[in-house]
């Protein structure tokens, strides 16, 4: 197969990763598919669980030019798009463009719900469309464009919770948990010695774009493409194939980009695990961290302390698959 | 070693599954109808034994007696949603997503099929899962033997087989049928009409290997008498008198029997005529077989013109000529049994009161095998209807309420002649019509009840006074009165007795009930 040679590029990522990381071993196999379904990932989690390092690690791995973008209250948007500045040049005074961070292949918003909800915004049109208008002007973002975001649980004081037009714009939504205490041990003999362990670059653009370009020729049956449509309608209450159980939770559910990240995260998955179709396996692997962000939860959910996992998985059993005629 | 495109290999694997695949739903549908066909084969036999509960057009049920053909019913409802199944084949694709899950090779299969029939144009990705879903179905023969877990039939399924004891026990032990009652006659049409012709045909044919029993009758009664007069009598030649007289006896039921399938035949065809029905070619037959049986050239002619208005149009008139001889065979039919009684009656002297089994009871005649002149209500004497089992010789003198022609006879059970079933179909009629009457009046009238002794109220100070027959000034003496209150009683006696034999139209029977009721106040 003529991919051979990429999926080992993806085995020796993964295989980076995990010097830096101690276990979490699902939490770089999604980091990766959602590298190469070409999407976004938030994570989340408390502070000093890794998720930082992983980025930082990732944009070494992959040798990709990468940024950091700490968020704080008092972040503006021109910080992270850039703004135009007046330079004083040999044909005199103009104005210039001065990208921001969010001019870099992998891009790290570090603790994205600390800023406010306008500078949140900032990232809208770069996570969808790939290019950030300043000034009238229309700047294309390098490719691969990657948004890695951490975010601290909503719970937490001096939090903005993200716009839910902010949230679908992630492909997925990963939670970072808490290491074992094995895992935890770990962690301290690879971090307090004299020297820490640095990933090295295994994969470049050319190779990551291929191989998001081979994951995109993934085969899809239109019977999948129809599964991925009626999951993705059983998450809105006023559905007929949303489960009787489930609609007093949901105040509302997927918006269609959940159906879009699924196929491309399933494609991702089949490219990594070496087939050349999409099956039904890869849509349940994946369903819960691609519709956990868009599901959103009715008081009564909430108050019953219902999780969108718990009605992902719930979904998942309850809408039956039809092969068709 | 595979042989052609990676899609004809995968389109003809996939067809030895989807056969496999009807097949199995084949049979499970087919044993879910069939246990839903027992079923209603047992439904159909208790609304078969209940028919008569049944309203009144649905009572076409119980023609079909209770067949045994109706255990074809599972049988064919098995087959036909076997072939429904059979007939639908699974789609390709769903068949390739089942072989997917068998074999566990990740919707490859089902892709790689739904990629043949959409007819996307072929890709190099494309081609890699033609292929991979061509060589995973290469080898047949582990095809095959994957295709008996492919989908199989649940065992809990072949239990449904057993629903078939259903029927089969109801079959067993259901009491035998109870015939069509002679009021279906009109509703049955046609085929009806049709079918009490041939019935006749037979009677008369039976009868007609009589020869003048009447006549013989008289004979065998004047020899019997002869020989009781005698002091000393042969007892074997008595007893071969007493033998003959009791077959002249049963001859003359027999025609008797057809004088009643007579007045019944005519009396289909003139409710059939009152209600306006054109002359059918069963009706036609039906008439022609009448012919045959009446004797009197006036009769004869009646009939011819009652055909013959009947085919004009005049149904009215019709009727009313078929109604006259309705009554004629009725009287024709109660004059044979008359004598048939005397018949039996000196026949069974000699044979200290043994009845026959077979026969019911004749309540029209007030004879029959009530001896002792017992009140029909008392239920003392032969009568042996009896449920089947429970006194299956019929042999005896039955004490208590006698079910006058209900149940079934030995003779029923073991095929019996259509005379016999028409006789206790006409005893269960009678019955009916006895037990309607005694509910619309009081079986015994005493005297004191007529208007002739009724007291008349007067007038005294407190108003008008009922007053009752034993003080009332104006008690009517019996000698006085008695003989035309008797008359007014006979004749009252004699509708009420002609209204049972249905000589009266059914139409005008409240009317004569009316009638004396009226003159009775």
């Amino acid at each position: 197969m003529t991919q051979t040679a990429d999926i080992s590029a993806l085995r020796s990522l993964r295989q980076e990763l995990q010097r830096v990381i101690v276990g979490q071993s699902q939490l770089l196999d999604e980091v990766i598919l959602a590298l190469l379904a070409g999407g976004h990932v938030l994570l989340e989690g408390v502070p000093g669980l890794g998720k930082t390092v992983l980025v930082k690690a990732l944009g070494e791995a992959t040798g990709l030019e990468f940024s950091r973008v700490q968020f704080t209250p008092d972040l503006m948007p021109a910080d992270i798009t850039g703004s135009i500045i007046l330079e004083e040049t040999e044909s005199g005074r103009e104005f210039n463009f001065r990208s921001g961070p969010i001019f870099s292949s992998l891009v790290l918003a570090d603790e994205i719900n600390r800023a406010t909800p306008k500078t949140q915004s900032a990232l809208l049109e770069a996570m969808q469309e790939f290019q950030v208008t300043v000034g009238g002007v229309a700047h294309s973002l390098p490719k691969p464009f990657f948004v890695l975001a951490t975010q601290n649980p909503i719970e937490m004081e001096g939090t903005y919770p993200l716009p839910e037009a902010q949230t679908d714009r992630f492909l997925m939504k990963l939670a970072v948990g808490r290491p074992s205490v094995s895992e935890l041990a770990e962690v301290l003999k690879r971090t307090t010695g004299l020297s820490l362990a640095q990933p090295r670059a295994v994969l470049d653009a050319a190779t990551l774009l291929d191989l998001q370009r081979q994951a995109a020729g993934i085969l899809v049956a239109d019977p999948l493409l129809d599964h991925v449509a009626k999951l993705v309608a059983a998450t809105h209450p006023d559905s007929e194939l949303c489960p009787p159980t489930l609609r007093r939770f949901i105040r509302y559910g997927s918006s269609p980009r959940g159906a879009q990240a699924l196929i491309k995260l399933g494609k991702a998955r089949a490219l990594t695990l070496g087939r050349d179709n999409l099956a039904k396996d890869d849509l349940e692997a994946l369903a819960a961290p691609v519709f956990r962000h868009r599901i959103h939860l009715s008081f009564e959910g909430e108050t019953e302390g219902i999780t969108a996992d718990e009605v992902v998985s719930t979904i998942l059993k309850e809408v039956p698959f039809e092969a068709g005629a | 070693m595979s042989q052609g495109s990676p899609e004809k290999r995968i389109l003809t694997r996939l067809f030895l599954a989807q056969r496999r695949l009807r097949f199995v739903r084949g049979v499970a549908s087919g044993l879910r109808w069939f246990a839903a066909g027992s079923i209603l084969a047992a439904l159909g036999l208790i609304i078969l034994w209940n028919w008569d509960r049944l309203p009144g057009p649905w009572q076409w049920a119980a023609t079909a007696g209770r067949p045994a053909e109706l255990l074809w019913l599972p049988l064919l409802l098995g087959l036909g949603g076997f072939a429904s199944r059979w007939l639908s084949t699974p789609s390709a694709r769903e068949t390739a997503h089942r072989v997917d899950r068998m074999r566990d090779t990740q919707e490859c299969l089902l892709t790689a099929v739904d990629w043949i029939l959409s007819e996307k144009p072929r890709t190099v990705v494309s081609e890699r899962v033609l292929a991979r879903a061509a060589a995973e179905l290469d080898d047949e023969a582990r095809l095959r033997a994957d295709l008996k877990r492919l989908e199989r039939v649940e065992k809990k399924l072949f239990g449904l087989l057993a629903t078939l004891g259903l029927p089969l026990l109801l079959l067993l032990n259901l009491p035998p049928h109870v015939g069509l009652p002679d009021s279906a006659a009109v509703w049955m049409g046609p085929g009806q009409v049709d079918r009490l012709a041939e019935q006749l045909a037979q009677e008369l044919q039976d009868t007609r290997r009589l020869e003048q029993p009447e006549a013989k009758l008289k004979e065998l009664l004047r020899q019997l008498e002869q020989q009781e007069s005698q002091p000393q009598t042969d007892a074997k030649a008595l007893e071969a008198v007493r033998r003959e007289l009791q077959q002249t006896a049963d001859a003359l039921k027999s025609l008797a029997n057809g004088q009643d399938s007579a007045r019944e035949l005519l009396e289909t065809l003139a409710q059939r005529a009152r209600q306006g029905e054109e002359l059918s070619e069963q009706d036609k037959k039906a008439l022609s077989e009448l012919k045959k049986l009446l004797e009197e050239p006036g009769q004869k002619d009646a009939l011819e013109k009652a055909q013959s208005d009947w085919s004009k149009g005049d149904q009215q008139g019709a009727s009313q000529q078929l109604e006259q001889l309705q009554r004629e065979a009725g009287q024709a039919a109660r004059d044979l049994k008359e004598m048939a009684s005397s018949g039996q009656e000196k026949a069974d002297n000699g044979g200290e009161g043994q009845s026959e089994p077979d026969e019911g009871q004749d309540f029209d005649e007030g004879k029959g095998d009530q001896q002792d002149g017992q009140d029909f209500d008392e239920g003392r004497g032969d009568q042996h209807p009896g449920q089947a089992g429970q006194n299956p010789g019929g042999n005896g003198t039955g004490l208590g309420p006698g079910d006058y022609g209900k149940g079934t006879t030995e003779e029923e059970e073991s095929g019996q002649t259509a005379m016999g079933l028409r006789s206790r179909r006409e005893s269960q009629r009678t019955s009916d019509r006895v037990e309607e009457f005694k509910n619309l009046h009081a079986p015994v009238r005493s005297k004191e009840e007529t208007s002739q002794t009724r007291v008349k109220g007067e007038l005294d100070s407190q108003g008008p006074r009922q007053l009752s027959p034993k003080e009332g000034r104006g008690l009517v003496t019996e000698p006085a009165n008695s003989e035309s209150g008797d008359a007014l009683l006979r004749y009252q006696e004699n509708a009420e007795n002609a209204i049972l034999r249905e000589e009266i139209p059914a139409a005008h029977r409240d009317e004569v009930r009316q009638y004396f009721e009226t003159l009775d106040r």
